[in-house]
């Protein structure tokens, strides 16, 4: 077990080099930036707007009014803005009041950003590690490791390399953005900004690990990248529509003829993803030991094709 | 002898083409044992078998004692050259060695690394990229990768395939090295190399055995030796049929002499029929140009496949 996990940690080492030094993680992380840059401008514009919007009614509303008056009407329309971002979360992001007080303070452009960058991080996992496994196989050079260490630890040791490389790429897009909301929003300051960096961080990288699971998985089970990666797109679909089918009707229509699918969202770590921020240590640590467990059955699975296959 | 490598009725299928049909080898320890046999004969299948790269279909196969398959069963007693293994384009030959001497954990890793790349004449090369290695230089990087901490069994495929003759000699001689102290598994076209390096083989044809022995047992050294005299003195074939041991004597097409040797029990040693031929011939004024004892290995080789 040990000589184990001592292989798969200089595997892993190898993994992360290969993988800091490919040009690669420079267009990811380029990618993030303008994915970023192009929500931050849209929410940015949807913000200015509404502002623009509550000084014109309040303009049209009164034009004779005074100051105080001004202020008093000012305050209502900003009320009715907090409750309609309020609203907007209660839609967008969860409908979970423990969950919107604890991120009362984050400026929405930064939790449609992450919600965003949710919905694509398993894109994002899967062009960051299609190739792991594949190009060894198809190279033939994991002959050069299988004859050094069990198959099992060379998978191992990829998703852990990858896995480091993702740790680094996620907070380090997370640190930008917030980094971002802070500089741009004077009433959100360092420490919730700190905070909020963390929280972004552990909760996109944990869910991060479920589909660098499957990514992995994916690479392992063929010689030719490129069919990898669309196997591993395929996939990630069917994990998506499982969820949305599943949750879709556990909504609608739970004791309906199709309620025997609403269970289908428990198989698809997208399902999970939402508690991941959630401040009740109970609820994130259930979501975080599913994505654990997807990703130890996807690694599981990867680890016997491989054991069995020939190289 | 112990065996090193033991296959034991093994079959590999490739979907509905059987590329090792119902195969049992056993490789003595110590010994330098070739595999031998025309393109598509199954060298490569049975050589990936014995790394555990390939899983048998059915049989039984055993290196030093454990299954190649079994999870990490070589680490570190093994040494391998696969024949079409590329080396990682991205990693400098140096770290690459060094990661995997590590890999197999001895006890100095890049020493260990260093060492072997000097061995192989490359220690120049070592913070050169793999991807601007050339062919030759790649191969020779693999070889150190197989001769890294002096593993007691090394399995070289077409270990000198694509080098230039200088290279290739110089490869051979590091082989001839390791001769004694490991038991070396050679697969090659190159028979003459082989003939010359191994003590044992196996000729295989369609994955099919169609003979294994010794290289003297291969090449019929006990059976025939052929003389290759100057055309224009006379040949004595009566002479050479009267030499106490010989059993037959024939002309070839190419005008070798041919001497057979009396077998069995009791029969006079090679060696001293040999001399007492080459003294008949040149009693009788002929003049000797070539003794070759038995047969070529790759003359052999074609009767057989």
């Amino acid at each position: 077990m040990f000589s184990f996990a001592k292989d798969a940690a200089l595997l892993g080492t190898v993994e992360a080099r290969r993988t800091l030094r490919s040009a690669r993680v420079v267009v990811l992380l380029v990618l993030f930036v303008m994915f970023s840059g192009l929500v931050a401008a849209l929410t940015s514009l949807a913000v200015q707007g509404v502002s623009r919007a509550v000084d014109e009614q309040i303009a049209q509303a009164r034009p004779d009014a005074s100051a105080s008056e001004r202020a008093e009407l000012k305050a209502q329309f900003e009320q009715q803005a907090r409750e309609g971002r309020s609203e907007f979360l209660k839609l967008w992001f969860s409908d979970d009041a423990a969950l919107l007080e604890a991120v009362k303070e984050v400026p929405v452009a930064l939790l449609v950003l992450f919600k965003l960058s949710l919905v694509f991080l398993p894109l994002y996992v899967a062009l960051l590690g299609f190739d792991s496994v594949s190009t060894e196989l198809g190279s033939r050079s994991v002959r050069y490791l299988a004859i050094r260490t069990p198959r099992a630890a060379i998978l191992v040791g990829k998703f852990l390399g990858l896995s480091v490389v993702l740790l680094a790429l996620v907070s380090g897009t997370q640190g930008l953005a917030v980094a971002w909301a802070a500089l741009s929003d004077k009433d959100f300051h360092a420490a919730s900004a700190f905070v909020s960096w963390a929280r972004f961080s552990v909760s996109s990288f944990t869910y991060a690990l479920a589909w660098l699971a499957l990514t992995t998985l994916c690479s392992s089970l063929f010689r030719v990248s490129m069919v990898g990666l669309v196997v591993n797109g395929m996939a990630m679909f069917g994990l998506w529509l499982a969820d949305a089918v599943g949750s879709g009707i556990s909504r609608a229509e739970p004791g309906g003829a199709l309620g025997l699918l609403a269970p289908l969202r428990y198989l698809s770590p997208t399902h999970y993803a939402g508690d991941l921020l959630h401040p009740a240590l109970s609820r994130f640590g259930l979501s975080a030991l599913a994505c654990a467990a997807f990703a130890a059955a996807f690694l599981s699975l990867g680890a016997a094709s491989l054991r069995t296959r020939d190289i | 002898m112990d065996a090193a490598i033991e296959l034991v009725d093994v079959v590999k299928r490739f979907g509905p083409k059987t590329a090792v049909d119902r195969l049992s080898l056993r490789i003595p320890r110590g010994s330098c044992y070739g595999l031998i046999g025309p393109n598509g004969a199954g060298k490569t299948t049975t050589f990936s078998l014995m790394c555990g790269f390939l899983a048998p279909t059915s049989g039984r196969i055993s290196v030093l004692g454990v299954s190649p398959s079994a999870s990490g069963a070589l680490k570190g007693r093994v040494g391998v050259l696969p024949q079409d293994a590329l080396l990682p384009p991205w990693e400098r030959v140096g770290r690459l060695l060094t990661d995997w001497a590590a890999l197999s954990y001895l006890h100095a890793p890049e020493q260990e690394a260093r060492t072997a790349l000097q061995r192989v004449g490359l220690a120049e090369a070592w913070d050169v990229k793999c991807n601007a290695l050339s062919h030759g230089m790649t191969r020779r990087v693999a070889i150190a990768q197989a001769i890294m901490g002096a593993p007691p069994v090394i399995l070289l495929d077409e270990p000198t395939g694509g080098l230039d003759p200088r290279v290739a000699a110089e490869a051979r001689t590091l082989i001839r090295s390791l001769k004694g102290e490991h038991t070396l598994v050679i697969s090659s076209h190159n028979l003459q190399e082989l003939e010359e390096l191994c003590d044992a083989a196996a000729i295989l044809d369609r994955g099919v055995l169609v003979r294994a022995g010794t290289m003297s047992e291969l090449t019929g050294q006990g059976e025939e030796f052929t003389l290759q005299l100057v055309p224009t003195a006379p040949i004595p074939e009566d002479a050479l049929r009267a030499v106490p041991g010989c059993a037959a004597v024939s002309r070839a097409p190419d005008g070798k002499v041919q001497v057979r040797l009396q077998g069995g029990p009791g029969a006079s040693p090679p060696e001293q029929v040999i001399t007492a031929c080459l003294r008949a011939v040149i009693d009788a004024g002929g003049q000797v140009s070539e003794v070759h004892r038995g047969r070529k290995l790759e003359q052999r080789v074609l009767e057989l496949t």
